[in-house]
């Protein structure tokens, strides 16, 4: 083994004899071996990467949403209701009780409108008096 | 993936706004304590209007067409006072989800009344009522198309 101060001292000639000996042996299939290694270490660190995209995954989330919204919307539609009189004559008093109750209830809107109307008219002759005085 | 979870909370909250309704509030109270529940539904309507023994033909209004075009009404009326105030939440929650517009509001002596309506021009497609008093709660919804004018008639009749 050389060690670098000699390699250095050598000349030009003694470098090429001293190459030539200890030229290692080469193997006759190298070039498929490289090639091959290279090819292997292709593989390796680029691995075949699966296409997947993810672009589908909003509408995917958003159809089974309005899947399951609908099932739930056709099944508490499907699910038959019962009416709470089988008579129709009773059903007939209950919403003719009901409109008679809504009709009630108006009416204590209209009961404060009429008040604040004969509270405003009261007002306006007051005022109507006081003005015709002067 | 945020995206996506935006996406979802948002169709969620659409749809349970778009899930409460008249019939949804009358399925969670009408079994409940000291309630009293009535539901109507569109056959039994239709059934109404074609009675011949009964005599809904009004002077000013003629109930037999108003009738038979009603979809369905619920009524809750609870004197449940653990549930009052849910009640009167989820019918608010209602109406303020919907396309509802006020057409009267009035309180007297602790008596609150609100009336909503639903519906495009002269037609009603929604009439609902909450009122509450003390320790009394009613809510009235009514589903099926009717005119502005009949309806005025109606409340208007006594």
């Amino acid at each position: 083994m050389k060690r670098i101060e000699d390699i250095e001292r050598m000349d030009e000639e003694q470098l090429i004899s001293c190459a030539d000996n200890s030229c290692p042996d080469v193997p006759e299939n190298i070039e498929s071996i490289i090639l091959d290694s290279l090819s292997a270490s292709v593989i390796v660190e680029h691995p075949k990467k699966r296409s997947v995209s993810f672009r589908w995954y909003p509408v995917a989330c958003i159809l089974s949403v309005a899947a399951v919204a609908l099932l739930v919307l056709i099944l508490s539609n499907v699910s038959t209701q019962r009416d709470t009189f089988t008579d129709p004559e009773l059903a007939y008093a209950e919403l003719k009780k009901t409109f008679e109750y809504i009709s009630s209830k108006t009416g204590v809107g209209l009961d404060i409108v009429s008040d604040a109307e004969s509270i405003i008219n009261h007002t306006n002759e007051v005022v109507f008096n006081i003005i015709s005085e002067k | 993936m945020k995206k996506v979870l935006i996406i979802i909370t948002i169709s969620l909250l659409s749809f349970a706004a778009f899930a409460q309704d008249g019939k949804s509030i009358y399925n969670k109270y009408s079994d409940a304590e000291n309630v009293s529940a009535v539901y109507i539904s569109s056959s039994m309507f239709r059934i109404i209007g074609k009675l011949p023994d009964i005599d809904i033909n009004d002077e000013d209004v003629n109930l037999s067409s108003v009738v038979k075009s009603l979809a369905g009404l619920y009524i809750i009326s609870s004197e449940n006072e653990r549930i009052n105030s849910n009640l009167m939440k989820d019918a608010e929650k209602m109406v303020k989800s919907g396309s509802y517009e006020i057409l009267m509001e009035a309180k007297d002596n602790g008596e609150i009344v609100h009336i909503y309506t639903s519906g495009k021009g002269d037609e009603i497609d929604k009439f609902v009522l909450i009122a509450s008093e003390q320790n009394e709660c009613t809510f009235i919804c009514l589903d099926g198309k009717i005119s502005r004018s009949d309806l005025e008639k109606i409340i208007g009749q006594n």
